[in-house]
């Protein structure tokens, strides 16, 4: 196990350094091509700052699909399963709605980000409280809630995409492809790095609780857990590092539920090792679609990191599923 | 940093000494610079600027940016079209950083052309063909509010038309015709609430062949007397579709079809 982990942080760090060697020159002609090209002491920042981005939402969408997971006991939970890409987009469409009533700037209203962030916040907020009233917060009641809260969500985000001038429409759309942006604010990045690290060391810490909350919840109150406190964390560390990811990259699709079935299918179940390998399960997955996506030039430009993500996760997902129909565990799929 | 509205002046060229590499991040702008012979100075583009060489390389779009490829590009200028929602402020930081001038200037209207035209004056070693345009775009005559009443589709599902305050609407006075639709800029309507105008023609603009039939089905299918009679036009124009100085000559190049389209009553051939 300690070999697959090792091998793990080895091909990280090879896409990390891949995504920082490779990038467009241009020929005698002037004309650009993409390659090996050595980073300058201009184009460093602009790499840098590409591969502490990707390797962050990676993070964050894998820890949150892994702690999601566990929470609802479902291995086709992620990220968004609670409503947060939904709410975000609603969020975001409330702040182009805003710049479309008072004909300023979405940065006058702090961007697309603080949209996504308090659209996010506000969908975790309401399934919270729906899934209480409902039957005490049990796993069913809150991934349920999540979904009936997602769809009116975005029939919300729909509606005012309707409702504001053509020339902004575009820009949901374009939010929704999922992107890392380009030259992140620096504190920002930082920020994001921190929550992702602390909400790495949470659940390794909590490897055990995690271990144990596999178990039915009569066995799991039998070892000693605390279930709805234990619920209550991990859905606050779910939401949290799902809604930083978003406001940060917009709906990055996959990552969080591709992650850590991967990182199950090297590592095994246990938490202990499973937590620190989904978070290298996820960077990998997001450098790599960022490294892709610096090369593949089909003459549009650069595609958006979601679209790739989805493209390759789809696939890759029904992979494991037939895989699973072979004599695999259901946490294998 | 920004560009604005720069005068008409013939002797203007304050900017000409230096060499000039300009990114393109709008079609529209793209265009505008290579009728006014800045084709070889153009040295990035966005992906939707289809009148350029597929070799030069994408720099970014109206949201997003590469920033390597730019700097390999080493635009002196970039001119776009702000979004409604602001420009991305990332961008702007990157421009200040590398040295670049950012020309940001809408193009809603034809004076909006007109003043990126102006602004585009001062950067040509030879101005001539920028004041030619100038010129051209001055001479614009006001609406005549007797002349025939015109609904232009740029678009069958949804149908979208231009409404007012539009560049298309600037230029039907070139080809004797008004708009039909009232409301400002481009307007999603539905066959009953275009048939209410009671237009004297229906105008559709199709971007390629294959979207010809769909406009013309749709523009007969309006429950309007025009519609009935025949008095149907559509044409493959892409250089209207874009609020660019070629769309000047576009509109003008369409005037015998509309004359006969309005006289017959009959589809005229685009």
């Amino acid at each position: 196990m300690k070999f697959r982990f090792a091998l793990l942080i080895a091909i990280a760090l090879l896409l990390a350094l891949a995504r920082l060697s490779v990038g467009p020159h241009a020929d005698a002609h002037g004309v650009i091509h993409f390659g090996f090209a050595l980073p300058t002491v201009t184009t460093i920042p602009f790499r840098l700052s590409a591969v502490l981005g990707a390797a962050v939402i990676g993070l964050l969408l894998a820890l949150a699909g892994l702690a999601l997971q566990a929470l609802l006991r479902n291995p086709l939970a992620s990220p968004f399963t609670l409503g947060v890409s939904s709410g975000a987009s609603f969020g975001v469409a409330c702040v182009l709605a805003l710049a479309a009533t008072t004909g300023l700037s979405t940065h006058a209203f702090g961007g697309e980000f603080t949209g996504a962030l308090f659209g996010a916040a506000f969908s975790l907020m309401l399934v919270w409280i729906l899934a209480k009233r409902a039957s005490g917060r049990d796993a069913v009641a809150l991934a349920l809630a999540g979904v009936v809260l997602g769809g009116v969500m975005s029939s919300g985000a729909m509606l005012l995409e309707q409702i504001v001038p053509r020339g902004l429409r575009g820009d949901l759309l374009a939010w929704m492809a999922g992107r890392i942006p380009e030259l992140p604010d620096p504190s920002a990045l930082v920020a994001l790095w921190i929550l992702g690290l602390l909400a790495l060391i949470v659940l390794w810490k909590a490897a055990h609780l995690l271990d144990l909350l596999m178990l039915d919840d009569d066995e799991a109150t039998a070892a000693g857990v605390r279930l709805a406190a234990t619920r209550g964390g991990l859905f606050i560390i779910g939401g949290l590092l799902a809604a930083a990811a978003v406001s940060f990259a917009g709906p990055i699709g996959f990552v969080g539920l591709v992650a850590p079935h991967t990182a199950r299918l090297f590592i095994g179940h246990r938490h202990r090792l499973l937590v620190p390998s989904t978070a290298l399960c996820g960077v990998i997955v997001v450098l790599s679609a960022d490294l892709l996506r610096q090369g593949l030039d089909v003459g549009t430009g650069r595609l958006p990191v979601g679209v790739i993500t989805a493209l390759a996760g789809g696939p890759f997902f029904l992979w494991l599923l037939s895989r699973s129909r072979r004599g695999g565990s259901e946490w294998n799929l | 940093m920004f560009g604005c509205e720069g005068s008409h002046d013939a002797s203007a060229s304050t900017d000409a000494h230096v060499e000039i590499r300009i990114a393109s991040l709008s079609p529209a702008m793209t265009s505008t610079l290579i009728d006014l012979g800045f084709e070889s100075e153009l040295v990035g583009r966005s992906p939707w600027c289809a009148d350029l060489s597929k070799s030069l390389p994408v720099v970014g779009d109206f949201r997003d940016f590469d920033p390597e490829r730019l700097l390999l590009a080493r635009p002196t200028h970039m001119v776009l079209q702000p979004p409604l929602s602001g420009i991305n402020p990332a961008l702007v930081t990157f421009a200040e950083k590398q040295g670049i001038e950012l020309i940001a200037m809408p193009l809603d209207r034809m004076q909006d052309v007109r003043a990126f035209v102006a602004r585009a004056a001062l950067l040509a070693t030879d101005p001539s063909r920028a004041h030619a345009r100038l010129t051209a775009l001055d001479a614009m005559s006001e609406v005549d509010s007797s002349a025939p009443r015109v609904i232009v589709l740029v678009n069958a599902d949804p149908m979208l038309v231009a409404g007012s305050a539009n560049y298309l609407a600037d230029l039907l006075p070139l080809v004797a015709l008004r708009n039909a639709v009232e409301r400002e800029g481009w307007v999603e309507c539905s066959h009953e609430s275009l048939g209410l105008l009671e237009p004297d023609l229906l105008l559709g603009i199709a971007e390629r062949e294959d979207n010809v039939a769909l406009l013309q089905r749709t523009l007969a299918a309006i429950p309007c007397k025009a519609a009935r009679e025949g008095r149907i036009l559509v044409v493959i124009a892409s250089e209207l579709l874009r609020p660019s100085t070629r769309a000047l000559d576009a509109m003008q190049a369409l005037k015998p079809a509309i004359e006969a389209a309005l006289a017959s009553g009959k589809d005229a051939a685009p």
